[in-house]
């Protein structure tokens, strides 16, 4: 009975599998699908059904702000199982950065010294982050973004192919950056960018 | 409406003087008002607008400056005195410039020269968590534009508005007044939203016979005045098939009981809908920029929280999203009527179901050719 699974669903399943697999050639991890009810709640037999005490990585992708991600991730812990980060062995992560339970770090992605990813977070492939780098819980850094030094990315952040942020830069929790280009100015927290509409989303009050 | 009333620049300055420099116009939600100096700015018939609270006041001001025109709030809302960037004159509630720095070293305005100078101010209203203000000198009566029933409407369900707001503006390439025929015309949503919409919600469309009179009748002279308050009705519109049990609708205090879409239609440009069963409202608000150009302002919020929960801006995305897909099915039908407009294309032919629309049209006909009764 194996004792490591990666719970979850759809294109982040598959790539968790592939890394786990690069990981630990000689011990795959048992492939979990999770299923979403229509009111959107998660059915926990499948994560019931796992022994205490087993490895899981979750899997789910950045639906709903990360908080569908985050949900699973809190059942998991309740569940006394442990999480640790899952680490491409392509990636290349400098000494002493730190990562976060079910973290997620891709093929190619670069993370300088003293950057920290904190729990939930997913680094995808080929992202370029710089050094003192901070990425709080339940973000989702899309293939390729590049987060100069010291840029700070708040929790629940989702940002999309084809972002850069300037160094320094900080961009509030529950933001979406889903235009690509260069984001120079610190952003308020719950801005969305999205090549759909025609100006910003912003949240007031609350 | 002859094409000229939708493609004209000549017709568009001139319905903007005798209609919306006239009439109360949507300008903001009190939640976003709540402190002592909270603002709002926007454009409002070409000029530019700042609400601000001054201790729990609501004033509207011209947003210039009397030294030399600087923009006094230059965010979309915030919180920050009246006060101008530019050489730091400062406002008072009745829009004097109480503070000017240096004045007696730099400036040596006379004590009468001083006393002339206040913003122009504008008349405002409030109607729960609704702000209107009407850009007119001498504004008519709220109850002449909006019925007591409608207002009561609007001020009971506008107070379960939560204080969390998401909002975002698009442009759609059409004439506003597209936009309060679409909405007035419950036989589209069949057709445009069949595959969005039109799921949920069996939208009623009758015939008003009593509607169908009024339009079709000579009007009676003076009957013009009294006509305005019947172009705006609001409250419960159709029956939901279900309302999904989300787990943020049970966390919030709905407003009312009934599974109902609840739509509120404030002419000229005002739509307020909760497609849930007051969980949640929606706030469309047409501006109009030019013949062929409308600013669609979107707001959402859910009814008022229980208590603050994580991921409650992130059900206001998803909220707007469904708005994108939804008003997004209008706006390109809208915009394809405005792209066939040419000086010589035929005039429609409306039918009995669309008696408010024809109403509305022979009032608005006469404001415009004959300047109207107000
Ligand atoms: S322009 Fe406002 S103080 Fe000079
Ligand atoms: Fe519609």
């Amino acid at each position: 009975m194996s004792s490591r699974f990666v719970i979850g669903r759809g294109p982040m399943l598959d790539i968790a599998m592939a890394t786990w697999s690069a990981v630990q050639p000689d011990a795959a991890p048992a492939r979990v699908e999770i299923c979403q009810r229509a009111d959107y709640g998660f059915d926990w037999s499948a994560l019931d059904a796992i022994d205490r005490d087993a490895e899981v990585f979750v899997a789910f992708d950045e639906t709903f702000g990360n908080f569908s991600r985050l949900e699973i991730f809190q059942a998991a812990i309740e569940r006394g199982l442990h999480m640790p980060a899952l680490v491409s062995p392509r990636a290349m992560v400098a000494a002493g950065v730190r990562l976060g339970p079910s973290c997620y770090v891709g093929d190619c992605a670069v993370i300088g010294a003293g950057s920290s990813v904190e729990y939930n977070s997913v680094v995808h492939a080929g992202a370029l982050i710089g050094a003192g780098v901070r990425i709080k819980s339940s973000c989702w850094i899309g293939l390729g973004v590049r987060l100069a030094d010291h840029a700070e990315i708040g929790m629940h952040c989702t940002l999309r192919e084809g972002v850069i942020v300037a160094p320094g830069t900080k961009i509030g929790r529950n933001c979406e950056l889903g235009i690509a280009g260069v984001y120079r100015e610190d952003i308020a927290a719950k801005t969305v960018f999205d090549p759909r509409y025609d100006e910003p989303i912003v949240v007031y009050g609350g | 409406m002859p094409p000229a009333a939708y493609r004209s620049q000549e017709w568009f300055a001139r319905e903007r003087g005798r209609l919306f420099r006239r009439v109360w116009q949507f300008a903001g939600l009190k939640t976003m008002l709540g402190e002592h100096n909270a603002f709002i700015t926007r454009e409002v018939c070409g000029v530019p607008v700042v609400i601000q609270n001054f201790d729990g006041e609501l004033r509207a001001f011209e947003n210039l400056c009397l030294h030399r025109g600087a923009k006094l709030q230059w965010e979309r809302a915030g919180r920050r005195p009246l006060l101008c960037r530019y050489h730091g004159w400062g406002y008072d509630k009745a829009g004097a410039p109480a503070n000017i720095p240096l004045h007696d070293e730099l400036y040596r305005f006379s004590t009468a020269e001083r006393a002339g100078m206040c913003l122009r101010s504008f008349a405002l209203r409030t109607v729960g968590n609704l702000v209107f203000i009407n850009m007119n000198a001498e504004p008519i009566p709220f109850e002449q534009q909006f019925d007591a029933g409608f207002i009561a409407s609007l001020e009971s369900s506008s107070n379960a508005y939560d204080g969390e707001v998401i909002t975002t503006t698009w442009t759609g390439r059409f004439n506003w007044k597209l936009a309060y025929e679409n909405l007035r015309d419950a036989n589209h949503p069949r057709f445009v939203h069949a595959q969005t919409l039109a799921r949920s919600v069996d939208f009623i469309c009758n015939v008003d016979e009593a509607l169908v009179i009024d339009a079709d009748a000579e009007p009676a002279p003076g009957a013009g005045r009294d006509l305005l308050r019947r172009f705006s009705w609001g409250g419960r519109d159709a029956p939901l098939r279900g309302v999904a049990p989300y787990a943020w609708r049970g966390m919030v205090e709905r407003w009312g009981s009934d599974d109902a879409y609840y739509n509120w239609l404030a002419f000229p440009n005002l739509h307020i809908a909760s497609g849930d069963g007051g969980h949640a409202f929606t706030i469309e608000h047409h501006v109009p920029l030019a013949p062929d150009r409308t600013a669609i302002e979107i707001y959402w919020m859910t009814a008022k929280k229980r208590r603050p929960y994580p991921y409650s801006s992130t059900v206001l995305l998803a909220l707007m999203h469904g708005s994108k897909l939804v008003v997004g099915e209008d706006v390109r039908v809208m915009e394809s009527v405005q792209a066939g407009l040419h000086d010589d294309a035929p005039q429609g032919n409306q039918g009995a179901f669309e008696a408010s629309n024809r109403l509305i049209e022979r009032w608005y006909m006469d404001l415009m050719e004959n300047g109207g009764e107000f």
